[in-house]
Formats: C-alpha cells, structure tokens, sequence
C-alpha cells in the first residue's frame, strides 16, 4: 500500500479553537472541523481544506462568542467592540476636551520618542561589526592623572605585531587629516575634508567596503586618500573619482586611491576620508611640525606620545583578552618602567569595541563624540519627566470631566457591569486616547524630522532618527503603556461610583472626596513644567553668553 | 428569547435528522443538505440550527462512539423528538392549507 503524506489542519488554526472554544463543547466541534477537513482534503484537495477548516474555525468563533466567551473567558470581544464605540462617541462629542487631552498627551509622546529613535540610532553603533566581540580598542590609563585616554602611542602597534602573538589585526589611526573631525560643523575652513590617517588594515578589521579602489593597496602608499560616498560626491563631478588628487592644505596633496560603498553602518570612527599613515612618516621626516602626533606629543615613534593616535586590536580567535592583558603589562613595563616623571607611568587597557559608545567609563581624547551611560540615563530620565506631566494632566482632565459619567456609571452598574468592567471600560478608552495620540506624535515626528537632523549637535553626534519596524514596535507597546498609567486613577476612580448616589442626584454630590492625590498630581505637574520652563531659559541665556561675548 | 416557529433553514435541517434516523450528525446532515437540495451550506450554519432546534426542544443528542475519521473524538448524534415532529406536520399542513388558496392560474404558471 503506498503511504500518503498525512494531510493535518493548519496548526494555529487549531490553537485558535482550543483558545476559544468551551469545553464541553470542544471535543464535538473539533471532530466535526476535523472531519469535515478531510473530506474536502479527498474531493477538493489539501489547499481547499485548509481554507475551508480556517474558515470554519474562525465562524465558528464569530458565532459562538456570545455563548461560549462570556460563559467561560474573561475576555469579552463584544464588551470590547462596545467600550471602543463609546470611546469614540465621546471623544467626537467633547471636541475640545478631547483636543486638548490627545494634543497634550501627543506632545509628550513627542519628546519622549525622539529621545527613543536617538537612543536606538545610537544604541547600534559598531554593531554591523561581525567581529565586534574580538576588537578592542587599546586605552591609556595613568593612576596619577584622573583622566584616562582613548588614544595610546601608535609605537605599540609595531611592538604588539612584531614581538607578540595571539592578535590577528592591529589598527593604528593618527589625527589630524583635515579638520577636526568633531568641529567639522562648527569651523569655517578652506581644508575640504575632516578625516583621519589609518592603516591598510582598517578595511578589513572595521569591515569598510570599497566600491572604487582595491583595499589591498589603497592605503599603502603614503598621500593617498580613500573618501566617503558622500564626500566623493562632495568634491568631485564624476561618479568615480579615483586617480585625482585633493588638496589639503599644509599637509600636501592627496591622491585618491578609493571610494567607500555608501552604507548604514554607523560607527564611534566618524569620518569623510582616511589618508594612508604613511603620510604621517614621510611629513614627520619632512616637517616634523606637520607630524600630527609631534603636534601633540614627541613625535610618532616615541612611546610617550600618548594623544594622536588610537590603536585598536583584533584577537585572534579563541584568544580572551587576559592573555593580550599580560603581553600589554609587560610592554607598559619595558617603556615606562624607567621613566622618572610619574606622569609618564602609562599602563594599558583594554575596551571592547561594542562598548566605547554608550561607554560605562569616560575616556579623554576621544576619535569621535560618544555617549556616556550617565547621559543617556539623565536624557531617558528627562523624557519621562515630561511624559509623566502630560499623564498627570491626562489623569486630572478625565477626572474633571467624571461628573459627566457618573449617570452612565450608575446605570451600568444597575444594569448588572461589575466593577472591574467599567474598569476595564475607562482603561481602554484611555489606550484610545493614547494610540491617537501615538498618531499624532508619530505626523510630528515626521514633520520636524528634518529640523532636528539639522541641529548641530545632532550632526556633529551623527545621529540619525532610524525608524525601523523594531522602534515602532516599542513605540505601540510604549502607548499601550502610557494609556494604561495614565487611566489606571480615574479608571479606580470612576468605576468606585456607587449606583445608589449618583442616580439619586448629582447636584448636592461630593463624587471625588479624595482630593489628595489630585492635588499632589496638579502640583507636580506644574512644578516639572516650571523647572523645564526656567532651565531652558537659563541654559539658553548662557550659551548665547558663550557665543557672543567676547573674551 | 424563544421562538417557536420553524424557520426555513431549521425546518430543512430537521427533516433531514429526522430523514436520517439516529445517525444525524453535524457533518453528515450538511453533506446531506448539499446532495438532496445543492444549497451551499456551512457546517457553522448547521451547527448553529442543530443549537436552536435543541433548545426548542425539537431534537434530543446524546454523544455517540469515538470514531477514526474523526481524530478519535466522538461526535454529537441528533434525533427528532415528538414535538420536533409535530412542528413539522403543523409546518407541513400550513403549507399545504396555504397552497390550497392558491389560485389554478398561478399554480400552473409555476409548473
């Protein structure tokens, strides 16, 4: 006998039914679904039957609701439907209330999602990184200086590749190419590029892909320079500019060698071009005052020039960083270990690259801005502070406005709702509110995106307002939430009404006698408000101070 | 709220359980609906006249047998009760008393 492949219902089709059906009637029905499916399955095929068992389920469902959910599950779809339809009546009759509670409401969401999609944009920095969990980035740490650097002496990249094993790559990058990457907003100058030096191993170690230019050589040979997509674009007319030169003022004239593949990785290594660091030899023995690391320290190949250069490392495989730990120690011993100054008493770290933005520890001379935790705790923190507002402004309207509802209350209480339904009830008319709000919030945020990108800090931060499904997912949890918090008081309030009083009169009533926390609500929001308010006006006030006055 | 009329549907899926004895079960009385008269007929509308019917009291069930075919679940089998079939003998003399006051012409226009 030939075996046929069993043909079965859909899976979730058939959870859906366990979920919903009553039990006294779930063996019966799943027979019959089940019997039925395999008889289309023979005559109509196995498709036909799956449609078909999905459609009988979810009828059944449909039509069965009103015997089986109410008899047996808590969750009623009919009550639903009825608590959305009464929230959106009410909301169409108060037009002006319910104006003020959503745009109220909307403008903290505001706030608080731009401070969300920021965090998110920069939450992923460095995370394209395939290899991110084997790249540190080497860090200068002295016990008697209370700073601690990012930057270490590029000597350390030839010890570490010429007398130590378990590290497959070693980076070196020198500042100092074109403007100050950081500044590149704010400074007005006539150097094209804000770029740094690297060595050939970037490409590889940080992923860089080329679209013009081979990486083996593109950074080999010294005044060659490979440009960001953007950049290219920038400078030059034709799409593939490789082979044409740039001119960087005092430090001489670059040929280009490559282009970066435009992408939507983002790194703490901000950058629009990188130069071959064997520039930085050839202008040292040149001009030992256009050495970037003779600029601030002694001199490129001196280990006690700490400050131009960062040097990041790619472990071998297997390899932990108490093994590179031990060789960095000994290293730091070898060149410091005679050094009479105690400022000069240098020893190594390491950082793990996923980890240098947003960083737990703050490192002096940074390649590019990052985060701190600190900052991104206060900023989360300050977000919360004006949604929080807007909640308890939410809160203290509904609350207002309850003596209107206090005639439906009662006579749904009459009519025989419990008192956790017209909880549930105000709950949900609160998540209404809150998902038009998210709406709204949502129209705004795509309104004054360009405006926020355009802000310096923004651009000098790189930071981008990412929206991805994953940020939108949080962003609906997130108004589910807030709805929840803010109509979790009135929703215990209004749904305490006692029948017999409200229908009785509403004149001589006292419905809300606990004023209490209403006051505290009232008085918080507007002191938060006040804060705000003052803090920006002083913060304004100073940097106009900075900026304008002449020192 | 109780009605204790026959509606279309429910006549048509109470003759058919009475037509098929003891052995009417969901399943087999929409297969049954589909062959003698060709409707289209949904097991979810079945099911929901077999529940009518039952709390009018026109049909008894009981469970029958677990059976193979049907993933060794048993099923609901549905017989006609006495007052089942007496709604369907008052059914059937309206008709009936009602057709008789139809006039020839029309009656022969139909055939």
């Amino acid at each position: 006998m030939k075996t046929k492949k069993k043909v079965t219902p859909p899976r979730w089709a058939n959870k859906l039914l366990r979920y919903f059906c009553p039990i006294d009637l779930a063996e019966e029905m799943e027979g019959d679904f089940y019997e039925e499916f395999n008889y289309q399955a023979e005559h109509k095929g196995k498709r036909f039957a799956q449609w078909d068992y999905i459609r009988n389920v979810i009828g059944f469902i449909l039509r069965f609701k009103r015997v089986s959910i109410r008899q047996y599950s808590f969750f009623n779809i009919d009550l639903f439907q009825h608590y959305f339809a009464i929230a959106f009546r009410k909301l169409a009759r108060h037009k002006a209330f319910s104006f003020i509670n959503i745009v109220g409401l909307a403008l903290g969401m505001f706030t608080c999602l731009i401070m969300v999609m920021l965090l998110a944009d920069h939450m992923a920095f460095d995370k394209y990184n395939t290899r991110g969990d084997r790249i540190y980035r080497v860090v200068s740490v002295n016990k008697n200086l209370s700073r601690h650097y990012a930057s270490s002496p590029s000597a350390l990249r030839d010890e570490l590749r010429e007398k130590y094993t378990g590290i497959e790559k070693v980076v070196c990058f020198y500042r100092g190419f074109g403007n100050e990457i950081g500044n590149r907003f704010l400074e007005k100058s006539t150097i094209p590029v804000a770029g740094l030096y690297a060595d050939p191993e970037v490409f590889d170690v940080f992923e860089y892909e080329l679209e013009y230019g081979d990486p083996k050589t593109a950074l080999v040979d010294p005044y060659s320079v490979v440009l960001t997509k953007n950049t290219a674009r920038k400078l030059f007319k034709q799409e593939n500019p490789v082979g044409e030169t740039i001119n960087v003022g005092e430090i001489g004239i670059y040929k280009v060698t490559g282009v970066l593949k435009e992408t939507s990785h983002k790194s703490h290594i901000g950058f629009e071009a990188l130069a071959s660091s064997s520039t930085v030899r050839s202008l040292a023995s040149n001009n030992k005052s256009l050495d970037p690391s003779g600029v601030t320290g002694p001199g490129i190949d001196d280990w006690r020039g700490v400050y131009a250069s960062w040097v990041y490392l790619l472990l071998e495989k297997g390899k932990t960083t108490d093994d590179v730990k031990l060789d960095l120690d000994q290293i730091a011993l070898e060149h410091y270990g005679n050094e009479k100054s105690e400022e000069l008493n240098w020893r190594f770290q390491l950082q793990k690259l996923t980890e240098i933005t947003p960083t737990r520890n703050s490192y002096g001379n940074e390649v590019g801005p990052v985060l701190d935790w600190t900052l991104v705790y206060f900023m989360i923190g300050l977000s919360f502070a004006i949604l929080a507002t807007s909640c308890f402004n939410f809160t203290n309207l509904s609350i207002a406005r309850s003596l209107n509802r206090a005639k439906e209350i009662g006579v749904r209480k009459v009519t025989g709702a419990a008192r956790w339904q017209i909880f549930v009830q105000f709950l949900s008319e609160s998540v209404v509110i809150s998902l038009l709000s998210l709406f709204l919030a949502v129209i705004l945020i795509f309104l004054t995106k360009n405006f926020f990108l355009d802000l310096t800090l923004i651009r000098m931060t790189q930071w981008d307002l990412s929206a991805n499904v994953y940020v939108f997912g949080i962003f609906a949890a997130f108004a589910v939430l807030v709805g929840i918090v803010a109509g979790l008081f009135p929703a215990a309030v209004l749904s305490g009404f006692a029948p017999v009083k409200v229908l009785r009169g509403l004149n001589n009533l006292k419905l809300i006698s606990k004023t209490g926390l209403r006051k505290v609500l009232i008085v918080s929001q507007f002191s938060i408000a006040l804060i705000f308010i003052i803090t920006t006006i002083v913060v304004y006030n100073q940097m106009n101070l900075f900026f304008h006055t002449d020192h | 709220m109780k009605r204790n009329y026959l509606g279309e549907f429910e006549e048509l899926v109470l003759l058919i359980t009475a037509s098929l004895d003891e052995n009417a079960y969901s399943v087999m009385i929409t297969h049954e609906i589909i062959a003698q008269t060709s409707r289209s007929v949904r097991l979810n509308q079945v099911h929901t006249a077999l529940q009518r019917l039952e709390e009018k009291g026109m049909i008894r069930s009981r469970m029958g047998e677990p059976t193979a075919e049907r993933g060794g679940r048993r099923k609901r089998l549905f017989k006609i009760t006495a007052f089942g079939k007496q709604a369907l003998r008052a059914a059937q003399s309206t008709r009936k008393h009602l057709w008789s006051l139809v006039p020839a012409s029309v009656k022969l226009s139909q055939a």
